[in-house]
């Protein structure tokens, strides 16, 4: 994973609530596994149906086409579990979703890919908001010290566990850490399997035999 | 400390303990499915790593691949390469792969609970969102993102952030053409689309210990719809008689040692819950979505919402949502013209969805200009309707009769609903796009599927006696 320390850009305003899965990437861009995902990046809304630019979707809009933070309203990314969601943002260059709430999978798919979520409480968000939608607001994100830097000097700061705080900051490969955990697994297993061995003992009997209940 | 059943789940499977409220759980079973596997599996194999415990990985085709009947691997040429690339993985890795063709092929959540896959007390994987169908058994089961799929797969565990326990009590009994999706739209409707985010639910009450297990996994089904990842029921009677003699359950001395421990699972009388809602059903009437998200519902004979009757930040969402669906504030939905019927998805296409839609459809046929689609959720559904007949109930209503799949819930696969058309559907989501770009979805039950369909518009099921 590429880490994240920090980050600067202009913030792109997408003010929306339960923005979800559907509406970050169609399922029309899952068709086949050469798509790169950042191609149907809010497709619906961004492009119409001929394929042209929607001249007003604020992605398509200067200074906001390479921007690398957005901001949205409640619940992003609720919805479907596809991991695409976050590839098609990360794809396109964003690095961070500011927003008031995110759906718990979408949230930890974001992590998953170096993608930082804050959500912010409903002063501090809207504040933000206002000033993004009002002029171009570029800030800096600060991983290491949890803040979100303001053009004045102001810091806002944001809430984010050391675990995954330590991860973003060193790109580190979770599968081989729990892979390193393999003594406290396999203990775990055998104690598991001796309390519940037929979550262990997998074998099925002849599936197509038995009547369907209700 | 009186314990509920989630904190019980949760350190029964609890291999350590990690920063940021996180635990690493054990997994217990993994339901693997064509698209959300496929990313997972190259990553894998770039990484050099092999599959942890493939005999607690389950695989089957149920999103893309084509429902068309006659169906192959080629039916909708976007999917060939998903279809394909799954059954050399599967093969590769040892993993047991219930196929086209194969009789429990289905959609994952469904032909798993028909295996006997998800037992209680048992933690339950799959790449797909509404995982915490297999709730219903007592499981804890929820939905993963690829990056998860691929961790499962490496280590058979999970690292998981630990949500807070909620407790929705459901009471009264159902009336007549009322049924358990209607349930979960009214809980939508009264505590909206956020209510769940960062919680577990446990399913209580009356009204859910009277539903046999395809109701209560209707309801749990449409948990990540109120923001959860977790939705589940306690095991009881009824779940113990539809696990015994599955192909995955326990047998002979393992029945009973397993029986004795799932007869523990339960929430102390006295356990502290961080949230609890309570609704009354008994005057439930069917329900319907008018909007754009899972929440925008009403009884199936009222007016479209005004503006004025919803708080201030709904308002810009609403213009919206009352645009793309075509629709004007304050109308009856009710007698508004329909293009498409959806009857199925892995929240109503088992067995005693179809009886019931049948039943209504039986001596009645659809509407002309209306295309209504019947999609059973796996292939031991459709088998057994086959054998009761009801296949020839809907052909001979005007009913398209299709193999197992996903289908037209989500327009990855051949099955789209056409721009501005307006579908009754009985699937879960009614996102802006989620059954093709423009489609106008109005989400239902299966009886309310079937009302609409004869009628070629919006109409209640009650009325049709």
């Amino acid at each position: 994973m590429e880490p994240l320390v920090t980050v600067t850009s202009v913030v792109a305003p997408l003010l929306r609530d339960n923005v979800d899965t559907d509406a970050i990437i169609p399922a029309a861009y899952m068709r086949s596994l050469a798509t790169d995902p950042a191609t149907g990046l809010f497709a619906r809304w961004r492009y119409r149906p001929d394929g042209s630019p929607v001249p007003g979707f604020v992605l398509n809009t200067l200074p906001f086409r390479s921007a690398q933070i957005l901001i949205a309203g409640e619940n992003f990314g609720c919805g479907s579990s596809r991991e695409n969601a976050v590839w098609a943002l990360r794809g396109f260059g964003i690095r961070c979703v500011i927003a008031r709430g995110f759906s718990d999978i979408f949230r930890e798919n974001a992590y998953k890919n170096g993608l930082l979520p804050i959500a912010l409480p409903a002063l501090r968000h809207a504040r933000l908001a206002t000033a993004a939608t009002r002029c171009a607001l570029r800030v800096t994100i600060d991983v290491a010290a949890r803040h979100i830097a303001l053009p004045s000097g102001e810091t806002v700061p944001f809430d984010l566990d050391a675990r995954r705080q330590a991860r973003l900051l060193s790109g580190a490969d979770e599968i081989a850490e729990t892979l390193a955990a393999h003594a406290t697994i396999e203990r775990f297993r055998a104690a598991h399997a001796a309390r519940a061995p037929w979550l262990y003992a997998v074998e099925a009997t002849d599936a197509t035999a038995h009547p369907q209940q209700t | 400390m009186p314990l509920t059943l989630f904190d019980r789940l949760w350190s029964d499977h609890l291999i350590a303990d990690l920063d940021g409220g996180t635990g690493l759980l054990q997994v217990d079973r993994h339901v693997v499915h064509e698209v959300s596997s496929a990313e997972a599996f190259r990553k894998l194999e770039r990484s050099g790593r092999a599959v942890a415990s493939p005999q607690q990985t389950f695989a089957t085709q149920d999103h893309i691949l084509s429902t068309q009947v006659g169906r192959t691997d080629a039916t909708f040429p976007g999917g060939t390469e998903f279809v394909r690339f799954l059954r050399r993985n599967c093969d590769r890795h040892g993993i047991r792969l219930y196929d086209v063709g194969d009789p429990q092929q289905g959609i994952v959540h469904v032909m798993a609970a028909e295996l006997g896959l998800a037992l209680p007390g048992s933690t339950v994987v799959c790449g797909d969102s509404h995982t915490a169908t297999l709730g219903a058994f007592g499981a804890l089961a929820w939905g993963v993102g690829t990056s998860e799929v691929e961790h499962v797969l490496a280590t058979q565990t999970l690292a998981q952030v630990k949500p807070l326990p909620l407790q929705i009590r459901v009471e009264g009994r159902l009336a007549r053409h009322v049924v358990p999706k209607d349930v979960i739209l009214g809980i939508l409707k009264h505590f909206g689309v956020t209510a769940g985010v960062g919680h577990a639910i446990e399913y209580r009450g009356s009204t859910i210990a009277a539903l046999p297990m395809e109701g209560r996994m209707t309801i749990c089904n449409m948990s990540i719809e109120l923001g959860a990842r977790f939705g589940f029921v306690a095991p009881d009677a009824t779940t113990f008689d539809y696990l015994h003699d599955r192909a995955y359950a326990p047998r002979g001395a393992a029945w009973d040692a397993a029986l004795a421990h799932w007869r523990t699972l339960r929430s102390d009388d006295d356990a502290a819950f961080a949230r609890t809602l309570d609704l009354d059903v008994s005057a439930l009437k069917p329900q319907i979505t008018w909007g754009t998200t899972p929440g925008d519902v009403i009884d199936i004979d009222e007016p479209v919402p005004a503006l004025a009757s919803l708080p201030e930040h709904r308002h810009d969402a609403y213009a919206d949502a009352i645009a793309y669906m075509g629709l004007t504030p304050g109308q009856r939905l009710e007698g508004t013209s329909v293009d498409v019927v959806f009857i199925g998805s892995c929240t109503n296409s088992r067995l005693s969805d179809l009886r019931a839609a049948a039943t209504l459809a039986r001596g009645r046929t659809v509407a002309p200009g209306v295309r209504a689609l019947v999609v059973p959720g796996s292939t031991a559904v459709r088998r057994a309707a086959e054998r009761e007949g009801l296949d020839a109930v809907f052909r001979a209503a005007g009913f398209e009769w299709r193999e197992a799949g996903c289908s037209m819930c989500l327009a990855i696969n051949d099955d789209v609903v056409p721009p501005g058309a307006r579908c009754v559907s009985t699937s879960n989501r009614n996102f802006e796009g989620r059954q093709g770009p423009g489609a106008r979805t109005h989400l239902a039950s299966p009886l309310t599927a079937v009302a609409c369909a004869v009628a070629g518009r919006i109409a209640d099921p009650s009325r049709l006696g």
